[in-house]
């Protein structure tokens, strides 16, 4: 009869338990992280006195539900998405600014272009030489401002990436105390259940900041390690990780592993998953490549108006004064570099400037130009050297061997950009220089062009070109030596003094034509039909403006379109690993509904084996008694 | 299969919201009336829209510069009509004063005639553009281009010109056509002509045959003048020609980007519409469902 008594207690007692578990897991059916539980049970056999009946039921443990392999790929998973889903989101800012053709770059400098055409239609009007000066202004103020968001996005990324630095460390050191407590768990009865989803779910919150792979050892506890295996938590001891500038580049941010020792070791940013890298790469590569971009079209628009202006004369016929000021470039040095090098930089063709900064080397005998947008080396066996637009040179100190600089180039030309006339009188509209046939010409030779390269002592001295037959001339004037007995033939060009003539036309004898200082500047547009006719003209690293900013335009919507796309597979990928998750681990409340149910009804059996117990030992002493 | 419920729950939700953001799309589309609205809506189509913007703007400049051109050619074109009508005046005053039989007194009058048609020219060759330059401003007058003398020209014969794709002049050269007409034997200023007429005119003394040479070799030089400034109309008419059919490209340029520009970046109305009425019927759907299936629990029949 105490058999009996125990069999049925046992099962109470293992249905009872069973009702405790589903109640728990009805209880965190919504808690993040939690495995549902199921009580394991054995038959609790032993050898009766008529043979095997059994001693009813053992609740020998509870345990968690769950397939390390699904909560590995969830993990995994995770870490690409959230790496997906920082730069996409970074990229969908940048791709804001671009939004507006209206108020963007191309869209000023075609508004300065065409203030441009009402110049050369009144020349003398100030209202239309303002009107060029204020838009040159727009578009200096569009590029700057422009260049200042997109350092936004990069300090707010990198801000972002302190953050999620900080998160990170205090993930590890939660790891390692929760390591510890499960190391110390060990051996007491049961497995710390809460624990291990505690520390499972933090392993798959760590991979949303960066990849990080684990290890189980023989007493519980889990190494976590990055992708390249450095480690990060052994048993209950974390590393940190820190965030530093680059020793070449400082405005380059790495994320370093803080080793025991001290001493630390950088994650390459290609391999570092989670959200460091999203971020890393948004803020190192695409705004690099807006920025580089945005600084070479700025250079090139503000050195060739530079330079077209100080090809002309402004109203008061003095040579025209630069229109743009620029950000300069500048060369700094590695922090780890053990030479006294000190370098500079200067543009010396702004229209062969290439979307690149550069990195500089030293290998004790060359100097290696690495142009970092595409790769592309350049080496050297002295300085100074022209780089692609770029004069650099050696200042003061000397290299040593395995020394490194970075060569700010492009990314350094926007952030500087201003407009600097503001006199209407100062936009030099008037070419130096002017020609004219002589009023006495019988033949009918003329001057089919005449341009400037550059303002020489000489430009504005008049030269003569007098025909002494229809097909020979002389010329005099300073600056040309007196030539006589040229042989002509229509559309040839002569050059001097910084100008370039061509002759067209059927001359006679007698025949002049005189290339003179222009006489009225204020009433003169041909300069700035020049620089109007800037706007089509492929000045920037061989193509137009206006090409330069579709490109920069395009590149920012792809690069946003693929990562939005990259974003949304990596989503769906750890969507299906979490659903694949849910469906071992997650609750079902209909299922834990139906459970309890049953649970109950067996506690309820089981309460009547024992009732049926107490009935016969209560007969069975109501008959001894009698 | 088994499924988790918080999952489920999570997974309802969330197609909610992705229905509720694509409803949004579809209706911000229609509301903006753009299809690319940012670069990444199509890479491809924002970078040609850029471009088409800026032809755009070019072909609005040019047009700006164009219409301006237009309106000195047509100044330029009255100035030579009027410039020509004054001379058939000064020739037919010339040969009503060549006569043998005009008295002294009639020749008084005629050469205050030409004095005042000689005036009426001098105004014409002086005439201001209206732009705050002349008509015959050669390359640049900032004085009027022709002396008192009419002999000197101020500015530097030849014309300033104006435009990119069509260049056009948008002045003439008072040289070529007062100062220093080309004849057979060289140059001669028509005010000069003019005034060596009047000159022989005014002087009682001048004998009969002098006058008819004089006047009769003036004659000539108007006729040549007349010609000259023929030439010259000639000339602006056949440029006001080139240039009334650049306008018409240009026209023509713009109309064919503006569709290009819609085609590429503008909303097709009617599929955005029935886009925003799908996604506002699977929004509805998502939504009835969830609700539907969440009040769905076995503890309610327990």
């Amino acid at each position: 009869m105490s058999d009996l008594m125990r069999i049925g207690s046992s099962a109470m007692s293992a249905a009872y338990a069973q009702l405790q578990t589903s109640g728990q897991n009805i209880s965190n059916a919504n808690t993040p992280g939690y495995v549902r539980r199921e009580v394991v049970l054995q038959e609790a056999g032993s050898q009766g006195p008529s043979g095997y009946i059994g001693r009813g039921v053992d609740a020998v443990a509870v345990q968690r539900v769950y397939d390390q392999f699904l909560v590995r790929e969830s993990a995994s998973s995770r870490s690409s998405a959230a790496q997906d889903t920082a730069r996409s989101d970074g990229l969908k800012r940048l791709d804001h600014l671009f939004g507006d053709s209206e108020t963007g770059i191309g869209a000023s400098f075609d508004a300065m272009v065409s203030a441009l055409a009402d110049v050369t239609a009144r020349p003398g009007e100030p209202s239309a030489r303002a009107a060029v000066l204020a838009r040159a202004e727009t578009f200096a103020s569009r590029a700057a401002g422009l260049d200042a968001r997109l350092l936004e996005l990069r300090d707010s990324a990198q801000g972002r990436m302190q953050n999620e630095i900080g998160r990170a460390n205090d993930m590890l050191g939660s790891l390692a105390a929760l390591n510890q407590r499960i190391g110390d768990a060990r051996g007491a009865s049961g497995a710390p259940n809460g624990l291990l989803d505690q520390r499972d779910k933090l392993l798959a919150d760590l991979n949303g900041v960066l990849k990080a792979n684990a290890t189980i050892s023989q007493d519980g506890t889990i190494s976590i390690y990055s992708q390249r295996g450095e480690s990060l938590v052994v048993g209950g001891k974390a590393s940190r990780l820190t965030l530093s500038g680059d020793l070449l580049d400082p405005s380059r941010l790495n994320v370093s592993v803080v080793r025991s020792n001290g001493t630390q070791l950088r994650l390459d940013a290609t391999d570092l998953g989670g959200s460091l890298a999203g971020l890393s790469r948004f803020a190192n590569e695409d705004i690099d490549a807006a920025r580089n971009r945005l600084g070479q079209l700025t250079a090139s628009v503000a050195t060739r108006f530079n330079d077209q202006q100080a090809r002309g004369l402004d109203v008061l016929g003095i040579a025209g004064r630069p229109m743009f000021a620029l950000g300069t470039p500048t060369v700094s040095g590695a922090t780890d570099n053990t030479g006294t090098a000190q370098f500079s930089a200067q543009i010396t063709d702004g229209t062969a400037l290439k979307a690149s900064d550069y990195e500089l080397s030293f290998d004790g005998l060359d100097y290696t130009f690495k142009r970092l947008s595409d790769g592309v080396l350049q080496t050297f066996p002295s300085m100074p050297q022209v780089v692609d637009g770029l004069s650099v040179s050696l200042g003061t100190g000397t290299p040593a061997a395995g020394d490194r600089f970075v060569v700010r180039s492009a990314s350094a030309f926007a952030a500087g950009t201003r407009a600097l006339l503001t006199n209407p009188n100062t936009l030099a509209a008037a070419m130096p220089v002017a020609s004219e046939t002589g009023a006495a010409n019988t033949g009918d030779l003329y001057a089919a062009a005449l341009d400037l390269t550059a303002i020489g002592p000489n430009t504005g001295q008049t030269v003569t070109i007098t025909f002494t037959g229809p097909g020979t001339f002389d010329i005099s004037g300073p600056g040309t030596g007196n030539p006589t007995g040229l042989a002509y033939t229509p559309g040839m060009q002569l050059s001097y003094n910084g100008w370039n003539l061509t002759l067209d036309g059927a001359p006679a004898a007698g025949d002049t034509l005189r290339v003179l200082a222009t006489p009225n500047p204020a009433s003169d547009n041909r300069n700035a039909r020049a620089m109007q006719a800037l706007g089509d003209t492929a000045f920037v690293d061989g193509a137009k403006v206006i090409d330069r900013y579709a490109e920069l335009v395009g590149d920012v919507g792809t690069r946003t379109q693929s990562a939005g796309a990259a974003k949304d597979m990596s989503m769906r990928l750890y969507d299906d690993a979490e659903r694949a998750r849910s469906e071992m681990s997650g609750v079902n409340l209909d299922e834990e509904a139906a459970r309890m149910l049953q649970y109950q009804q067996a506690y309820q059996a089981a309460a009547k084996v024992i009732a049926t117990a107490n009935e016969m030992f209560r007969a069975l002493l109501d008959a001894a008694g009698r | 299969m088994r499924i988790g419920t918080a999952y489920a729950q999570q997974a309802a939700l969330d197609g909610i919201m992705e229905r509720q953001s694509q409803q949004f799309d579809a209706y911000q589309q229609l509301g903006s009336g753009k299809r690319v609205s940012r670069p990444s809506d199509d890479p491809v189509a924002a970078a040609e829209a850029e471009r088409i913007r800026s032809r755009e703007a070019r072909i609005e400049t040019e047009k700006r510069s164009t219409s301006h051109v237009q309106q000195m050619l047509a100044g330029a074109d009255s100035a030579l009509g009027d410039a020509t009508e004054v001379l058939q005046q000064i020739r037919e005053t010339l040969l009503e004063a060549g006569r043998p039989v005009a008295s002294s007194g009639d020749r008084a009058s005629y050469a205050a005639a030409l004095r005042m048609a000689r005036e009426q020219l001098m105004s014409v060759a002086n005439r201001a553009d209206g732009t705050g330059g002349f008509i015959f401003g050669g390359q640049g007058a900032t004085g009027a281009p022709v002396a008192p003398s009419g002999t000197a020209y101020a500015p530097l014969a030849g014309a300033r010109q104006v435009g990119q794709e069509l260049v056009s002049p948008v002045t003439l050269d008072g040289r070529e056509n007062f100062t220093a007409v080309r004849t057979s034997s060289g140059t001669q200023s028509i005010f000069a002509q003019i005034d060596a007429a009047i000159a022989v005119l005014e002087n009682p003394a001048t004998p009969g045959t002098t006058i008819t040479s004089t006047v009769g070799g003036v004659i000539d030089s108007v006729d040549l003048s007349i010609d000259r400034l023929g030439t010259t109309r000639t000339i602006v008419g056949e440029r006001m020609q080139a240039v009334d059919a650049h306008v018409q490209g240009l026209d023509s340029g713009s109309i064919a980007n503006q569709a290009r520009l819609s085609e590429l970046v503008d909303v097709d109305f009617a599929r955005a519409a029935s886009k925003l009425s799908n996604s506002q019927t699977s929004y509805e759907a998502a939504l009835r469902s969830y609700a539907q299936i969440s009040k769905l629990s076995l503890f309610d029949f327990i």
